[in-house]
């Protein structure tokens, strides 16, 4: 291979000082720029896969939201239920007040004990849902049990959410059990919430909050076993894989069928939900990759239009 | 002089296609990526009622109780964006107390929420839905001077009397009645049966300036209904935001009367600065009143802040767009880094042309003014190219599904600035190259050539 002429480029560099220093500049401003964009994109590339911590292939969502409040909201649900997991291609169906990324957060302040000696707690994100609500979003216990069906009481959303007062038992994430209790297992301790110590009678190892800003925070979430009672709800309809679309439509009219006095959203996978949220995630990175490229185009230009100039 | 300097550019440019062509597309594009973000940012933090704004202010209390942390139940939230909203709004008390108290020009108590609209006929097809809606008060329509297209707004009387009246736009209009006239017909709204008594014209500001701070959506969902607001008070429709403190578990219409909830915003008309500082000094002594009386647990403590000022502090911007903005000023830059080193090598080039020039006697002025000249022709010329790329770019905003993308538009302002902007930006770029250029000894370049 011959040597490549060092000697007379740097000379023509001495030459034109202030062209070269120019040019450095230029290609040092724009790695600076393409370095943060990569790492920018990198960013958010975690952020848009972060684990929802829940089983999202063949999950159905249908969002209702009643026209008016209804008196017995439970029987409601307990009747749409039943329809529901009878449609062919549904394995199992519950009603949930909120999901990993739907943006419907209920937080509530927790301590360690109800004394003064609790200190100062963390906010923990509360999700609700019929019996077997667990099973359907296909989230697994790492420790303890599922609530029993007798473990449920209504949320009573009209009234304040006095439904809190009434609970007894949480199931938690894996990251409240280490925050409380690390090292040792969390079954049977209790946590302070809303003046109220309850027992935890299980631990799970993740799940995404409504609306997660970074996807390293920890995740302080837990179930409870309250039944969702507010005019808005979401129908989650675990399904067979290649029966999802028509379950979703059947689910749909069926709960029409039942009651004409509600909205319901068209029927919606995980997945598209998940895109939703994400959204603006994905513009971004659109946006950074295009202004990345646009820069290198840029450099590239001024150095291919300087040489040739030279050479002319 | 100026048109022979044109002249003698324009001939330059010509000689060397590809170079002139490589700055100009350097400067379009830079100029077109950052004027882009620019518009966006210029058209979310501008002045939603131009004309008005000057006199509409924003009065706030702090009717927290002493210890920290109190219990805060926000219905809906923007996140944390360091605002408490029990301080940013008002508790039914207090904003029915500064109300009627009279003191400025015009003043309107409201709340914002979502109503389930739906025609009264019981035969209509069209699907009963929520749609966003403003409970306000009578002085709301001539103080925000919102146009009516037909009918008329209520007046204080129909405040007080809780008249179950509403004011439409024309999309709701178009909506529930197709062509015909919707004064004085009726319209269901959360079940109850309103009358329709006015159809605004288009009036929507950008941003929603108006609404609760901290957990209305300010751009993009004009409100559709407008109704008394002590009537939506008596009926407990539904509010955006409500923040409660205290131990009390409120239900109902005694959450929204009571005086521990902060839900309602108030705004006032003030005319000039002695009516201000007399407003600042009649707040501060409702605060201190209160205080005395034992209501207000914290040291006496009111603002009132002019509307852009308010604005400014809700800070409705995403950082998203923040960040956009520093790209695309980082890309400008580098684009001008790549036009000046351009220049530098073509100005250079041109050491005999100068050199020539100098020796017929012209002074080193003038040979700055004539690469100057050159310089900002590259830039007139690239600042069309970034017009043009801007337009691309901000429909592309427009496609995107964020609440703010329909703003992104250019206005005149915005159109010359971008022009001026290039021009600047290829000035600011060819002083340095000019100023080399015309610093090269004349004598020395004519015996070598």
């Amino acid at each position: 291979m011959r040597e490549l002429p060092i000697r007379p480029i740097l000379s023509s560099l001495r030459r034109h000082k202030l062209v070269a220093l120019l040019l450095m500049l230029q290609v040092a401003a724009t790695c600076a720029v393409v370095c943060n964009v990569g790492f920018m994109v990198v960013d958010r590339w975690q952020r848009m896969h972060m684990p929802s911590g829940i089983d999202e292939g063949s999950l159905e969502l249908i969002r209702a939201q009643d026209l008016h409040p209804h008196k017995d909201a439970l029987a409601r649900h307990r009747e749409d239920l039943a329809r529901l997991s009878m449609l062919p291609g549904v394995q199992s169906a519950a009603v949930v007040d909120s999901l990993p990324f739907s943006r419907d957060t209920w937080r509530v302040g927790v301590r360690a004990t109800c004394d003064d000696t609790g200190g100062d707690g963390i906010h923990l994100v509360l999700y609700n849902g019929t019996p077997g609500e667990l099973a359907t979003l296909g989230v697994k216990l790492v420790a303890g049990r599922d609530f029993a069906v007798n473990d449920y009481v209504p949320m009573h959303a009209q009234d304040d959410f006095s439904g809190l007062d009434q609970v007894d038992g949480l199931i938690v994430s894996s990251d409240v059990a280490a925050h409380y209790f690390p090292g040792q297992s969390a079954l049977g301790r209790q946590l302070c919430i809303d003046k109220r110590d309850l027992p935890i009678v299980g631990v799970f190892k993740h799940i995404a909050t409504p609306s997660p800003g970074k996807a390293q925070a920890p995740d302080y979430t837990a179930f409870m076993p309250m039944l969702p009672d507010d005019t808005y709800a979401i129908y989650v309809l675990r399904c067979d894989p290649e029966a999802c679309g028509a379950a979703g439509r059947k689910a749909s009219q069926a709960l029409l069928d039942i009651s004409r006095d509600r909205l319901l959203s068209p029927p919606q996978r995980f997945s598209e939900s998940r895109a939703q949220f994400f959204q603006r995630d994905r513009t971004m990175i659109g946006l950074l990759i295009a202004s990345a490229l646009g820069l290198l185009f840029v450099t590239a230009l001024g150095i291919a239009g300087l040489a040739n100039f030279w050479v002319q | 002089m100026f048109g022979y300097y044109l002249n003698l550019a324009r001939r330059s440019l010509r000689r060397t296609p590809v170079l002139t062509g490589l700055m100009v597309l350097a400067i379009g594009l830079g100029i077109g990526a950052s004027m882009t973000m620019l518009t966006v940012l210029h058209v979310m933090s501008g002045d939603p009622l131009p004309g008005r704004s000057a006199r509409l202010f924003y009065p706030t209390l702090d009717p927290r109780p002493l210890e920290k942390g109190h219990r805060e139940n926000v219905d809906v939230g923007n996140g944390d964006n360091g605002h408490d909203a029990a301080v940013d709004n008002l508790t039914y008390v207090d904003a029915m107390a500064l109300l009627h108290a009279q003191r400025a020009t015009r003043q309107s108590a409201m709340a914002g929420g979502s109503v389930l609209v739906q025609s009264a006929d019981p035969h209509d097809v069209a699907r009963p839905d929520f749609m966003p809606a403003h409970y306000v008060t009578a002085d709301f329509f001539p103080m925000f001077g919102v146009p009516l297209r037909s009918g008329h707004a209520w007046s204080a009387q129909d405040d007080e009397h809780r008249a179950r009246v509403a004011v439409i736009t024309p999309d709701l209009q178009e909506r529930l009645f197709g062509r015909g006239s919707a004064v004085n017909q009726s319209v269901m709204l959360d079940g109850q049966l309103f009358t329709v008594i006015g159809v605004a014209g288009s009036w929507a500001p950008q941003p929603t300036f108006y609404q609760d701070v901290d957990s209305g959506r300010p751009f993009g969902h004009p409100d559709q209904v407008f109704i008394p607001f002590l009537t939506a008070v008596d009926l407990d429709m539904g509010v955006n935001g409500t923040a409660c403190w205290g131990s009390g578990n409120l239900i109902g219409k005694a959450r929204r009367t009571s005086d521990t909830c902060a839900w309602a915003q108030l705004w006032v008309q003030l005319d000039n600065v002695a009516q201000v500082s007399a407003y600042r000094q009649f707040l501060q002594g409702y605060a201190a009143e209160q205080h005395r009386a034992g209501r207000f647990q914290r040291p006496a403590t009111s603002a009132l802040y002019p509307m852009m000022t308010w604005l400014a502090r809700a800070d409705w911007v995403p950082g998203d767009v923040h960040m956009q903005l520093v790209l695309a000023l980082a890309f400008l830059f580098v684009c001008m880094l790549n036009i000046v080193a351009l220049l530098l090598a073509k100005f250079l080039r041109r050491s005999g042309e100068i050199s020539v020039r100098r020796a017929m006697g012209a002074r080193r002025r003038d040979i700055f003014v004539q690469l100057g000249v050159e310089s900002v022709l590259i830039g007139a010329v690239g600042g069309v190219l970034g017009l043009l790329i801007a337009q691309a770019g901000l429909w592309s905003v427009r496609q995107r599904p964020d609440d703010y993308a329909r703003l992104a538009q250019m206005d005149p302002a915005m159109l010359f600035g971008t022009l001026a902007l290039a021009v600047f930006v290829s000035l600011l770029a060819g002083l340095l190259p000019a100023w080399r250029a015309c610093r090269v000894p004349p004598a020395l370049q004519l015996k070598s050539a």
